[in-house]
């Protein structure tokens, strides 16, 4: 395998118009022609279904859900970057690529992000023009929100429904396309194994969720935009169903997987309740505006929050931290939060939270402000915990969040199995080892809108396409194995949910690969994945039949993955013992106690090869240059 | 602070082209800050261990309110009781200790049973195929500032906007009708410009197509607004007969 | 589309219900109840009206042909919907309907039956009957009075009949109207809508004009 990431020459402003230029193109009677398989109808895959289907090829889009319109990203509450500058703040397009470079703690690949800023004040136009209802001033023009990494106000947003509003307005266009009979729509369709064919992606292998069928897909070329692989922890603010498996299946495919070490902690959630805990709600970040974080100095101290005595209270990231204070980046809130409550200094009933104050801010500005800026978020804590922020304070913990490892994609975004491209959450391309607030959906609508269109007709034009029959071998081999793994697990029937195995992964990864990690506790993690893989095989309980709709099968089938998944994920973390964003390694601080990177040894992206389930995978590095933003240390002092 | 109830569930379990009927399952020791869908999976546990027969399938997956795939009548009203709140966001702190629930599929004619507590809502996104969109191509938009919108037409179409495709209209409508999904959509589009040209054919063929799927006919008797998740208001619903209105006296022109 | 299959859909249906429950409303029943008022006072008032009714025959006739037309398209779409909407949401077993349906609301299909039988009772017992005749001014004329009067007088059971179907036609009524307005497009809001009360009161208040006619005819 060899990684050729295809950055285009010349000056990194003109590198995506050269190239956009460059590309060989298909003429438009040829496009019918082809067929291309998107799976996936998030924000990403939603997006290049439907352009790629304008532009008059023959598409097939999958979704596990009854609606394209269910995908993960509808979740998405905050905002959407663009550097249109219309505050009049000093934008640009460069500051935006400069601002990302940088929050990715320099390991993300210059050229992407510097397309992906060019292509954010497009997305803008373009949402606008489909009727999404951006929030507005008096004027009548669009009105932006602060997000954290950056000193602009660029944020676009929808209430705090701004994923739901993008991906309605997708998903709208998706539809448009199904009606005009450009998209050929799968709902309820799982898509689990990917078919190659002399080398090139040829087509997948398809569940129906409803009956049980496995069906055979053949195209020119497949695109997956199938999300993040969070849920790996069990616990995160993914939607329930998020999986790796269509990732996971392309790399043992041949396609490299990438910086899979590199996960997103956000440090405002809602904390774990209990046991029956299924996942994990997002508050938005916003609130670090307003509200103070603090524990007590003692530790084990359980007296309610109101009867600990103003002196008897850490405000530690105001101590630690005098000029960012509350406001630091997300990794570090995240890490300062569990480093207090591994203290024994955490509060609530489990003593994994810390308190979010809004106190202060309510004796400063009065209720009533507080509430027209948070109200609609202090309901959803209230609902959720049956308690009143304005009264007690809230409790939050990190969680799982975001994940910026994925698939390895070159600048065409196609991974290293010809004929298979990578969009949105599941490569890896953008947003280094630390993702800014508002640039995920950024992100994937570039991909989906404005990049896959312009990068696929380069593949489908300079490849002879020689017609392929799902009757092929190869499309055999791969339905058997799908078969065999669906009938395996069925046939263990043994006395442990599928969930107990997938929270006790889950715990696992938490402990030892979470927010803050080390050799040890790495090495140990590396050893005992396997035997709790080699547990679930044997006494795995899954109820039910493979010819029905089968929840506790599906989701069996995924967390299977998730079992081999997650050893990759630990050893990129061991194979990688600088810090960097959101990949914390104690061994590699500062003596304050910051991430420390270490450019000398690890400027690269580590891109993984797959060589059999007993096998070492191998590690390719993509060196990462950094022309235009220099390399230097963070600091939030 | 939480505490531990006894509930007593009588779910509707119906298999796959089979027909249904209610089975009582006890739910023990259930926290009160646990989530509704939580307490199923608590329950749907027991049953996997106890094997003899399949968990309670039922749909999920954002648990936040968000995604629309929850909802079932729980004791006779769309995702239970609570004002705005959909099913995957009401806790068992509102349920007493003893209390029997029961839980049955959203049901209308328009959406067939699949499984237990899962129904088929493909006819809504059926509805929107028919022009719940602007068809604008991507790279033919404007500057996205050229065309100011007044905030509060803004404000209204996102009012509308909000609609998370959820069904629970349609399933508290005594006449099984989808005027208030349908109306959210054309609402949105008519409150802002960009959705004017092709708001004539819009609103027809989305209505038609909304009868063509057996979705009954509007009684104005506001379930639906009741039943919403989301608190989209029934001014949506006059603004789609409006629209309907002027729709049909331009015809042909 | 036509104008034919835009009335086919289910919009269109209701809007005939709207629309021919708006031309009973405005040219049959509150004009009917003006007239009906007059009762009150005399016999001379009352006779004369309907003296001046009857030398209106071709009017007359053509409302009462319209009337014909609009309660066959009311009642023919209405049933086609109740039975259309029966259908779509069938099978419901658990099903709660919340505090905020009224209760005239649901009734909606009952209310309208009895108005129909009513009207026929109502018809048999006015306008297809043989009629008393007297003198007005000098004119001979119909003594309707006298009928209206003989139809109640000393029958509890005819006055509480009557009595009983303005009930209906308040229930009727008093969502007919709001639900037509909001059906031409008039927002009428969930709670504390003025429409909603304006229609409350209009219904039950014509109901009980009605009403009250019968009752002072049995009291004389
Ligand atoms: C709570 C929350 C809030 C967020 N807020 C923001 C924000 O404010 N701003 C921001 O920029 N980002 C935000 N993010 C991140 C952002 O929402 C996601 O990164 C982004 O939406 C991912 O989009 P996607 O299209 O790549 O994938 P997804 O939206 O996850 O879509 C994946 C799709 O793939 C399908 N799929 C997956 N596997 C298969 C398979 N095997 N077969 C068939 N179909 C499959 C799924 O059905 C789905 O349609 C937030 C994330 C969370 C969790
Ligand atoms: S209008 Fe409300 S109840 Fe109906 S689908 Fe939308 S969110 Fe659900
Ligand atoms: S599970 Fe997404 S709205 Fe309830």
């Amino acid at each position: 395998m060899k990684l050729d990431a295809k950055i285009p020459e010349g000056p990194m402003a003109e590198k995506w118009t050269n190239h956009k230029f460059r590309v060989k193109l298909v003429n438009p009677a040829n496009r019918r022609k082809h067929k291309i398989i998107v799976v996936g109808t998030g924000l990403a895959g939603a997006s290049a279904a439907a352009t790629l289907s304008e532009q008059g090829y023959q598409i097939e889009a999958f979704t596990y859900s009854d609606s394209p319109r269910r995908a993960h990203s509808i979740a998405a509450q905050g905002g959407i970057n663009a550097a249109k500058n219309y505050p009049n703040d000093g934008d640009s397009i460069y500051r935006l690529f400069y601002d990302t470079v940088k929050g990715g703690d320099f390991r993300s690949r210059e050229a992407n992000v510097y397309r992906l800023a060019e292509c954010s004040n497009l997305i803008i136009d373009h949402c606008v023009a489909q009727g999404i209802p951006f929030a507005r001033e008096y004027g009548g023009y669009l009105d932006n929100r602060s997000f954290g990494g950056a000193q602009v106000s660029r944020t676009f947003y929808a209430r705090g429904q701004t994923g739901q509003q993008l991906l309605l307005g997708a998903f709208g266009a998706l539809q448009k396309e199904i009606k005009k009979g450009g998209v050929k729509m799968h709902t309820r369709c799982e898509v689990i194994d990917i078919v190659v064919i002399g080398g090139q992606a040829r087509g997948i292998i398809s569940r129906n969720l409803i009956t049980g069928e496995l069906t055979r897909h053949e195209a020119d070329a497949v695109v997956l935009a199938t999300g993040g692989y969070g849920n790996v922890f069990f616990l995160s603010t993914n939607a329930m169903n998020c999986n790796a498996s269509a990732a996971w299946r392309a790399y043992k495919k041949g396609a490299a997987f990438a910086n899979p070490c590199y996960t997103q902690i956000h440090p405002t959630c809602i904390p774990v309740h209990g046991e029956y805990q299924s996942k994990l709600t997002l508050m938005s970040e916003s609130l670090r505006n307003d509200g103070r974080i603090w524990v007590p100095k003692k530790a084990g101290d359980k007296r309610p929050a109101n009867q600990i005595p103003e002196e008897e209270r850490d405000y530690y990231l105001e101590r630690k931290y005098p000029s960012f204070g509350n406001l630091v980046p997300r990794d570090l809130a995240s890490r300062n939060a569990k480093q207090v409550c591994d203290e024994g200094r955490g509060v609530g009933p489990t003593g994994q939270a810390v308190y979010l104050d809004f106190a202060d801010a309510i004796q400063r500005l009065g209720k009533a402000n507080i509430e027209a800026k948070y109200g609609n978020l202090f309901e959803m804590y209230n609902r959720i915990t049956d308690e009143d922020p304005y009264t007690t304070p809230m409790m939050i913990f990190p969680a799982v969040h975001y994940t910026m490892g994925g698939l390895w994609v070159d600048y065409n975004l196609m991974t290293t199995l010809p004929g298979l491209y990578a969009l949105g959450e599941c490569n890896f391309s953008d947003h280094g080892a630390n993702r800014l607030g508002a640039s995920a959906l950024m992100q994937g609508l570039a991909d989906g809108y404005f990049v896959i269109p312009n990068t696929i007709n380069d593949y489908l034009a300079s490849n002879k396409f020689e017609k392929v029959s799902t009757g092929h071998d190869a499309f055999a081999q791969a339905e058997k194995e799908a078969k065999d793994k669906l009938d395996r697990l069925l046939a263990v029937k043994g006395n442990r949910t599928v969930d107990d195995f997938h929270k006790e992964l889950g715990h696992l990864l938490w402990e030892n690969c979470g927010m803050s990690r080390n050799e040890k506790g790495l090495t140990e993690a590396l050893e005992k994945i396997p035997q709790i893989r080699a547990e679930f095989w044997k006494n795995v309980n899954v109820p039910g039949s493979a010819d029905d709709l089968n929840q506790a099968l599906e989701k069996a089938n995924r967390v299977a993955d998730f079992m081999e998944f997650a050893e990759l994920m630990v050893r990129d973390a061991l194979d990688r013992p600088e810090s960097c964003g959101g990949h914390f390694r104690e061994e590699s601080q500062t003596e304050e106690g910051e991430a420390k990177r270490d450019d000398e040894n690890f400027c690269y992206v580590a891109a993984w090869e797959f060589k059999g389930l007993d096998e070492e995978p191998v590690l390719h590095k993509e060196t990462l240059e950094f022309e235009e933003v220099h390399l230097a240390q963070r600091s939030y002092k | 602070m939480s505490e531990k109830i006894n509930l007593t569930l009588k779910v509707w379990r119906q298999k796959r082209g089979e027909a249904g009927g209610f089975k009582t399952y006890e739910a023990k020791g259930i926290d009160t800050d646990a989530s509704f869908l939580e307490m199923l999976d608590v329950v749907n546990d027991e049953i996997t261990l106890k094997g003899e027969e399949e968990p309670i399938a039922f749909e999920h997956d954002c648990r936040e309110g968000i995604c629309g795939c929850c909802g079932s009548l729980v004791n006779g009203k769309t995702h239970g009781s609570h004002e705005r709140t959909t099913l995957c966001q009401l806790h068992m702190r509102h349920f007493k200790d003893g209390e029997t629930i029961v839980i049955e599929p959203f049901r209308a004619k328009a959406f067939p049973v699949i499984k237990d507590l899962i129904v088929d809502r493909s006819g809504l996104d059926q509805i929107i195929a028919e022009g719940g969109y602007v068809s604008v191509k991507t790279g033919n938009a404007p500057e996205a500032s050229t065309t100011p919108i007044k905030k509060e037409l803004a404000e209204a179409a996102m009012d509308a906007a909000e609609c998370i495709g959820c069904g629970a209209c349609v399933a508290a409508c005594p006449n099984g009708a989808a005027m208030l999904f349908t109306a959210a959509k054309v609402s949105q589009y008519a409150l802002l410009p960009q959705g004017h040209p092709e708001r004539t054919q819009r609103v027809k063929n989305m209505v038609a197509k909304m009868d063509e799927l057996g979705f009954g006919n509007c009684s104005n008797e506001y379930e639906c607004a009741v039943a919403c998740p989301k608190g989209i208001d029934v001014k949506n619903i006059a603004r789609l007969n409006r629209e309907f209105i002027k729709a049909t006296l331009s015809q042909g022109k | 589309m036509s104008i034919k299959t835009t009335l086919m859909t289910s919009i269109g249906q209701k809007l005939l219900v709207a629309t021919s429950g708006l031309v009973m409303f405005l040219l049959f029943l509150v004009p009917h109840m003006g007239g009906n008022v007059l009762f009150l006072f005399g016999p001379d008032l009352f006779n004369s009206y309907a003296h001046h009714l009857h030398q209106l025959v071709p009017v007359v006739i053509g409302i009462e042909l319209l009337m014909l037309a609009s309660i066959s398209v009311h009642m023919a779409t209405a049933v086609r919907l109740v039975l259309k909407n029966r259908q779509a949401a069938d099978h419901r077993l658990s099903q709660k309907s919340s505090a905020e349906r009224s209760l005239a609301a649901k009734l909606m299909p009952v209310s309208g039956v009895m108005i129909f039988i009513f009207i026929i009772k109502h018809l048999l017992d006015f306008k297809f009957y043989e009629k008393a005749k007297t003198t007005l001014h000098g004119i001979e004329t119909y003594d309707v009075y006298a009928m209206v009067l003989s139809r109640f007088q000393s029958d509890p059971i005819h006055l509480l009949f009557y009595v009983g179907f303005m009930i209906a036609v308040g229930l009727h009524l008093s969502h007919a109207l709001q639900s037509a307005l909001q059906t031409y497009g008039l927002y009428v809001p969930r709670e504390g809508s003025k429409i909603k009360l304006a229609s409350a009161v209009i219904g039950w208040g014509m109901a009980a004009t009605f009403a009250i006619i019968p009752v002072v005819a049995f009291i004389k």
